[in-house]
């Protein structure tokens, strides 16, 4: 089995020129929203959460086996990239690519699993963001994450093990390659 | 394939064979997995042989009324284990069930088919099913156990 610090260093995140790149495209793209484009300093302090830190985190958490801390941590880098562009709480530009949308859906279900704890029950037309999490464990191909998705309806603590971690960083990895590549930012070495 | 195409998909192609990544070390189990499949592959239009050949990789995504098998994009090659294994010279292994019998083959990538040349080989419901803009991923298969 691979481990946790293998597996991130093949992606995106432990490459110092496409987090530079992704990390420089955020700060811009949110400072714009402000009319702060033009503005340097700005630039350092426009968001508390950037694309370098976050991505240190998220090895860091996997090193020391903090699973769920890791999978929250994707979530938020998620969050701040396919969302920058929209300046709100919804991903833009990415529904014309349909293998980043649906890597991009694959991680939206990751973070309201993971940061709305107390949804239990669907209601109103809205599914229980388990629930809709559980369903895409269930179609993937990774024989941890099938069996975790056997498990989980039973217990839905069990989602802060490595399984999860490790298809959060699955598709992070995954989108921010075809986001990278979509808006040009890098072009990745074969 | 646009979205209202992909929301009148049956979940399956005809002929694909369905059955189970397994990734570096693990073994099949003595019976089929209880739940879905987790992998598929499409085999060309007329291949006979068994023990190996070149197909189509397929994968199961959400569709609007549903789940479909889809050929596998280029750009799609990190999203999934299996194919992101491959990516990285694993040797991941393809389990087919008929009853209680497994063959398991190695598998590898082949050449990468331009989105036109799917429908010759593979069929037009093989086209229709894949991305116009991107090669769609073609695996190489070995039998090496039955």
């Amino acid at each position: 089995m691979k481990t946790w610090r293998e597996a991130f260093e093949a992606t995106w995140l432990a490459d110092k020129d496409a987090v530079a790149a992704l990390d420089g495209w955020v700060r811009r793209t949110l400072a714009e929203h402000r009319d702060l484009g033009d503005d340097v300093h700005a630039l350092e302090s426009v968001a508390p959460w950037s694309v370098e830190t976050l991505a240190r985190s998220i090895g860091a958490f996997g090193d020391s086996q903090q699973w769920l801390w890791c999978v929250t941590a994707v979530a938020l880098m998620q969050e701040l990239i396919f969302c920058a562009e929209g300046g709100g709480l919804d991903p833009a530009g990415v529904a014309t690519d349909s293998d980043l949308a649906r890597v991009v859906e694959a991680l939206r279900a990751i973070r309201n699993a993971v940061a709305h704890p107390a949804f239990q029950r669907s209601k109103g037309g809205n599914t229980a963001p388990m629930i809709r999490l559980i369903e895409l464990l269930q179609i993937d191909d990774d024989p941890d994450v099938t069996e975790l998705a056997l498990r989980l309806p039973d217990a839905w603590s069990y989602l802060a093990e490595r399984p999860t971690a490790m298809y959060a960083l699955r598709n992070l990895n995954a989108a921010g390659r075809l986001f990278i590549e979509r808006k040009r930012l890098l072009k990745f070495r074969p | 394939m646009n979205a209202a195409a992909a929301s009148i998909l049956s979940e399956e192609l005809e002929g694909q064979w369905s059955g189970y990544w397994l990734d570096p070390g693990r073994m099949p189990e003595a019976m089929p997995p209880a739940y879905r499949p987790t992998g598929a592959i499409l085999r060309r239009v007329g291949e006979a042989r068994r023990d190996e050949l070149v197909c189509l990789d397929l994968v199961r995504v959400e569709t609007r009324s549903g789940f479909a098998w889809l050929p596998l994009s280029e750009a799609g090659r990190y999203t999934y284990a299996h194919s992101l294994g491959l990516l990285q010279k694993e040797p991941w292994r393809l389990a087919i069930w008929d009853g209680a019998a497994v063959s398991l083959y190695d598998a590898e990538y082949a050449d990468a088919l331009a989105p036109d040349l799917i429908a010759p080989l593979y069929g037009a419901e093989a086209q229709g099913r894949a991305r116009p803009d991107r090669p769609a991923v073609q695996l190489r298969l070995r039998l090496v156990r039955s």
